[in-house]
């Protein structure tokens, strides 16, 4: 299908991107982003004019010269430039220029698949959203599928091959790896990521047919491992669960952050999300309780949360085996009583009450020992969790790991092929992985960048994006999928199948013909071959499953005794906890301008890590934000900047991975602090008695969370100055509302009475309050009136619909000065509010974009009118008439207003212009922008539905928020449709407006928080942060 | 004592003068320039391969869309792959000296370059296909082509100038299947068939609806 891309001449020729030789002009049908006919046009026809001079130029010709070239630059002026069209020379089957196309493929990620369609304009992926039809996405996603375009388009990704630095011919790898053979095949090793796919399986194992001698090592530096252990101790094998979130009533979360960055987040936050779709207030919903040791977005999203240091989780656990004992589990375990024993009884209670329904879920970094009991006590609990062979996936084994580093180390290894992953930068320490690597005779590293691992390398060959290649990914359920390539390789990239080839086949192989060739002998085995792998292209699955749920069976008798000891920590020492970023992840996204600028959940944190201190610490030791702490841990130290962090263990320091990148990355260079050196092997998830020291330096970090701020804004108001920090913080509960399941079904319409209790003068009604003419401009009651609805009792505040926008709407990132300004450009902004005690406080998010008023403030003070309403009520924003004077933004109550303080598009590489939308403008210098309900979107469905001569349905309008939404918190349509899901939403009695009570009428409206607490708790857990 | 010569007198005078016209002609320069009234009307590039539209829409009578297939569907008309030349002539004219570029262009797989006569500004998006399905004609926006040797631009394609027709009460819409017909005369009952499309596609006056063009 895609492979016919390269016959496309009208847009792009890959190639010349490439030499860095594009001319704009070849880009027959570009909207905005280059003038298309640039000065250079006029340079060069200058330059092809003095050719003809060939003879020299005489004084007086020069003389004319200049002066016809200034007498052309000036009409050049008042001319509108050549703008040149650049046809097909051949027609391309089914395509017509201008209609985008939509092809599925997969987003592979660690040993699990997420099913995607890309959006293609003109031949290039600029868009990635969910497949509906695939298990593990179900339509949604999450930010770094979002955000991947971006990768793809990376100036700064490796190119071609290089040997010793040098670029050689890919022939000359291929040689080279067909110079390998089995005689001395235990000199030979490849270690690679982790996978699911069936063809790297078979790959795998015609290697071990090749070289019965040789090693296959599997190794990520955020992996499973521990979990997989776990379930072997309690089980016999390794498998691999799948919760089934949506049957769960109750879930217990002992350190794990699924709704956050852990494995199949997507997945999880969907099925989770499920459950907490309250129709009104009838409805029931799961109730998620929390242990952790620092604020994630899952503990954000909890509606009881236990704030205990990762090292105690082991005593919290076997408390709770205790009093599920006593209600009659079988479990081997004694009664203890801590500080937090009701807490844990009434958790142990609900569980039992729950049974078949209730599941407990154990963070990946915990010991296996815990993950041992965890499975025990859920096999016990009937917990919805199917477990699925993994002996077809590829998974970390820290054992054969340290077994390689070993050999490398002795110089046992001749040929190392490292497919993907950067070891040299996030090995543990104690493997040390770089010595060894240097002690390896010829090493093949296969990656994205040439990075920290490339350098030690003799070989470097630049790996292929997903959107490039062919590959397949299997689900946790074993759903494969095949990855389809959108486009051609940009930058002489191969995959990992291609690089493998040569050694195993001794020829060189496309990976269309590797993986087609798997499916047609051991996948689809059927008569249809073809017919069945189009259709397995085209709707991006492979609807029979590989693999079928495991009957599992517990080994040894469910003891609390597999815990083994609990650590201790010294006084004054502190836990460390080594967490992937919600960014960067392992630091593979470093490079990635909007996940690097992306405030991240709770700390609001852009452009860096920090360690996160609590509350208490940070008073203790006297440590302010963004004071550089130096973390001693054993005989490693580094150094970061602090951040305190609501919610944070004070026996705990948090510490972000994959900061700190030493390539030549033009984001992600130097960017953070690298965190690595303190892990070893033995803590790959915590660790304990570290020390800190102060010292005597500050760091400047780029925060958001106090930008933009709805309460702030009211502090800084003249007039209001004497307002107390305390009345600014009773205002926030009208911001974001919220109740407890239980007050929620004593008062329904809770949200009336908050609303009307704001009225200044309660005989007269809304409308009479109002400061603007209560007289809308159109009548809304006619035609399309576009709406939204956004769930605050499912948003995570995972960001998948920040990035999404962001993407669709080619929104700029400003980098780290320019975000310490409060200059960042983000649409969708995702508010924090804290409620409570500093150190377990409940935490409310909301994402706030334009919420579209009725009577729009903004639109009263623009003096061009550049901001106005739409017959569908649309608040629109016409850049090329805005002239910059900020008065809208400054008018506006909701701070959802962005302006280009500088072009910041100005310096975009010519490459990353391709990941850009063609449907909308790019923005100037001096230009405000913000949330358009992604009109683009809007008139090309109206169109295709006038062109069809039918009128717009519900659904027909996706935006790209509510799109992503793995939540499915935001619903978007027709408020004038009483069938539309939007209107549904809106229609129930959580339905509440931001700010309502100034009249403004907004579009956006929001539902009310409800927090599902167990009335046994919550009075010691909740602070009457609601009504 | 007289520094300088009695001439120098009027200086005051014709620097004076001088600063007016210069205003007066810059403000004249911008009024015009950047007003709906200065366009491209006329404009007319030569382009590299000397195709007649006359000829082949005028006098052969091809239609429109048998070129321009994207009209119907996509925001652009498309510009024709050299394929679809050659479908013809690689049996017509097959050494004809206009044609050489083209033939060119197929044997080497570079493309045509051809000259954009009909120029919109980058941020107005707009959407061939609406407009034709609603049964707006070819000509209505691009003249009689079917008589042109060379395409040249015949309306000021200004927002004043669409929004001329959006704001109308009889807008220029005729039957769907007549819209490539350069020589369509309104029937009798053209006033019913105007106000009964009203009815079937509303109203399709913009008033305030900036974003559908400008996004």
């Amino acid at each position: 299908m895609s492979q016919i891309k390269n016959k496309s001449k009208e847009f792009v020729d890959t190639n010349k991107i490439d030499q860095n030789t594009a001319q704009s002009h070849e880009f027959g049908y570009w909207k905005s982003l280059k003038d298309i006919s640039s000065s250079d046009d006029y340079t060069n026809y200058l330059k092809q004019s003095e050719h003809h001079e060939d003879n020299g130029l005489s004084r007086r010709n020069f003389l004319s010269l200049v002066a016809a070239s200034v007498a052309l630059a000036g009409l050049e002026g008042c001319k509108k430039p050549v703008q040149k069209i650049i046809p097909y020379v051949e027609a391309e089957i089914a395509t017509i220029p201008g209609i985008p196309k939509h092809y599925a493929t997969t987003m592979p990620f660690k040993n699990n698949a997420l099913g995607v369609i890309i959006e293609n304009h003109d031949e290039r992926p600029v868009k990635v959203e969910g497949n509906e039809k695939h298990p593990a996405s179900m339509g949604k996603s999450n930010s770094f599928a979002q955000a991947t375009t971006l990768d793809m388009y990376d100036p700064d990704r490796s190119r071609g091959v290089r040997l010793n630095g040098k670029k050689v011919d890919w022939s000359e790898y291929v040689k080279y790896a067909q110079s390998m053979n089995s005689s001395n095949g235990n000199r030979l090793a490849i270690l690679s990521q982790e996978s699911s796919s069936p063809t790297i399986q078979f790959m795998h194992n015609e290697f071990k047919k090749a070289y019965p001698d040789a090693d296959w090592v599997v190794y990520e530096p955020i992996n499973n491992e521990n979990l997989y252990r776990g379930i072997e101790k309690a089980f016999g094998k390794k498998l691999q669960p799948l919760n089934r979130l949506e049957s769960a009533q109750t879930i217990l979360s002992i350190g794990s952050d699924f709704l956050g960055v852990e494995d199949n987040c997507v997945y999880h936050t969907r099925k989770f999300a499920q459950n907490r779709d309250l129709e009104d207030e009838k409805s029931t919903m799961n109730r998620l309780y929390v242990v952790e040791s620092f604020m994630t977005p899952t503990g954000s999203s909890a509606d009881h949360r236990l704030n205990v240091p990762n090292h105690q989780f082991a005593s919290v656990l076997r408390e709770l085996a205790g009093e599920l004992k006593k209600l009659g589990l079988k479990i081997d375990a004694k009664p203890v009583k801590s500080s937090n024993h009701l807490w844990i009884k009434t958790v142990a209670e609900d569980l039992i009450k729950n049974k078949g329904e209730s599941i407990i879920i154990g963070g990946s970094d915990l010991p296996a020992d815990i993950h041992c009991l965890i499975t025990g006590i859920n096999n016990q609990l009937k917990a919805p969790i199917d477990y699925y062979p993994l002996d077809k996936a590829h998974v970390t084994s820290m054992k054969d790991f340290k077994v390689l580093c070993k050999k490398m180390a002795k110089g046992a290894i001749d040929n190392l092929i490292i497919l993907g992953g950067n070891p040299v930068y996030d090995a543990p320490s104690d493997c040390n992985f770089e010595a060894s690597l240097k002690k390896v005779k010829s090493a093949v590293h296969l990656s994205s960048f040439y990075d920290e691992t490339s350098k030690h390398c003799q070989w470097s060959i630049a790996q292929a994006h997903f959107f490039e290649t062919w590959g397949d990914a299997m689900t946790y359920d074993g759903y494969a999928s095949i990855i389809q390539p959108q486009i051609r390789p940009l930058f002489d990239s191969k995959s990992a199948l291609q690089v493998l080839t040569p050694i195993i086949f001794k020829e060189d192989r496309s990976s269309y013909d590797t993986v087609k060739k798997v499916w047609k002998d051991s996948i689809v085995n059927e008569a249809n071959f073809e017919r069945k792998w189009e259709k397995i292209l085209h709707e991006g699955i492979h609807a029979k499953p590989l693999l079928s749920t495991q009957k599992v069976r517990i080994q040894n008798k469910i003891s609390t005794a597999v815990l083994t000891k609990d650590q201790a920590l010294d006084d004054n020492k502190f836990e460390l906890i080594f967490a992937p970023s919600s960014s960067v992840y392992d630091g593979r996204y470093a490079n990635n301008g909007w996940l690097q600028e992306i405030p991240k959940p709770i700390t609001s944190l852009t452009w860096d890590n920090a360690a996160f201190v609590s509350m208490k610490v940070a008073k203790k030791l006297n440590i302010k934000n963004g004071q550089m702490i130096q973390i001693l841990l054993g005989d490693k130290s580094v150094k970061v900047p602090a951040w305190i962090v609501p919610g944070q263990n004070q026996k705990t320091i948090t510490l972000e991975l994959g900061y700190g990148r030493e390539f030549s990355g033009r984001i992600g260079s130097g960017v953070g602090f690298n965190m690595y050196p303190l892990r070893t092997s033995s803590n790959m998830g915590y660790a304990v008695n570290a020390e800190i020291k102060i010292l005597n330096e500050t760091y400047p970090l780029a925060t958001t969370q106090e930008h933009y701020g709805l309460e702030e804004d009211k502090l800084a108001a003249p007039g209001f100055s004497d307002l107390s920090t305390k009345e600014v913080q009773s205002r926030i509960p009208d911001l974001v509302k919220q109740s407890t399941m239980e007050d929620y079904k004593k008062h329904p319409e809770f949200i009336k009475d908050v609303v009307e209790e704001h009225k200044p003068d309660k005989s007269r009604s809304w409308e009479d309050h109002s400061m603007y003419n209560p007289e809308p401009e159109y009548d809304y009651s006619k035609g399309h009136q576009w709406g939204m609805s956004i769930d605050l009792t499912s948003c995570t505040s995972c960001n998948a619909c920040s990035i999404a926008c962001q993407s669709e709407n080619n929104i700029p990132i400003v980098g780290k000065q320019q975000v310490m300004n409060g200059r960042e450009m983000h649409w969708i902004r995702i508010d924090n509010y804290f409620s409570g005690d500093p150190d377990n406080p409940e935490v409310s998010t909301q994402s706030v974009a334009c919420v579209h008023c009725e009577l729009a403030p903004c639109e009263q003070v623009c003096p061009v009118g550049a901001t106005t309403h739409s017959t569908d009520g649309v608040n629109q924003m016409t850049y090329n008439r805005c002239l910059g004077t900020r008065y809208c933004a400054n008018n506006c109550p909701y701070k959802v207003r962005k302006f280009n303080f500088y072009n910041y598009t100005k310096d975009l590489p010519e490459v990353v212009q391709m990941a850009m939308n063609p449907d909308v403008s790019m923005r100037f210098r001096g230009v405000m922008e913000k949330c358009t309900y992604c009109y683009q979107r809007v008139s090309e469905a109206r169109i295709k539905a006038e062109n069809e001569n039918r009128d717009l349905v519900d659904g027909d309008v996706k935006v790209a928020c509510a799109q992503s939404c793995p939540a499915d918190a935001i619903k978007f349509g027709d408020i004038n449709d009483p069938n539309s899901a939007v209107s549904k939403a809106k229609s129930r009695n959580r339905d509440y407006a931001l700010l309502g009570q100034l009249g403004t009428s907004p579009r956006t409206t929001y539902l009310a928080k409800i927090r599902n607490q167990n009335p046994k708790l919550s009075s010691n857990n909740h602070q009457g942060a609601h009504h | 004592m007289q520094l300088f010569p009695r001439w120098t007198n009027n200086f005051t005078g014709i620097f004076l003068i001088g600063i007016f016209l210069l205003l007066f002609s810059l403000s004249s320069f911008i009024w015009y320039y950047g007003s709906p009234y200065y366009t491209d009307v006329g404009y007319a590039p030569v382009q590299p391969v000397p195709y007649s539209h006359k000829l082949h829409a005028g006098d052969m009578g091809i239609d429109c869309r048998y070129c321009h297939v994207g009209v119907e569907q996509s925001y652009s008309a498309v510009i024709p792959p050299t394929e679809t030349c050659m479908g013809c002539h690689t049996y017509v004219k097959t050494d004809s000296e206009k044609l050489k570029l083209v033939r060119e262009s197929w044997e080497t797989g570079k493309p045509i370059e051809w000259i954009k006569v009909h120029m919109l500004p980058e941020y107005a998006y707009f959407n061939h296909s609406v407009h034709v399905n609603s049964g707006v004609a070819c000509i209505s926006c691009h003249g009689n082509i079917a008589e042109m040797e060379v395409v040249y631009q015949v309306k000021p394609l200004s927002m004043d100038w669409c929004l001329d027709c959006h704001r109308s009460d009889t807008p220029e819409i005729r039957p769907k299947n007549e819209v490539t017909n350069m020589y369509w005369t309104p029937p009798a009952d053209y006033d019913n068939f105007v106000s009964s499309w009203v009815e079937q596609h509303g109203d399709k006056r913009p008033v305030g609806d900036c974003q559908k063009c400008h996004r």
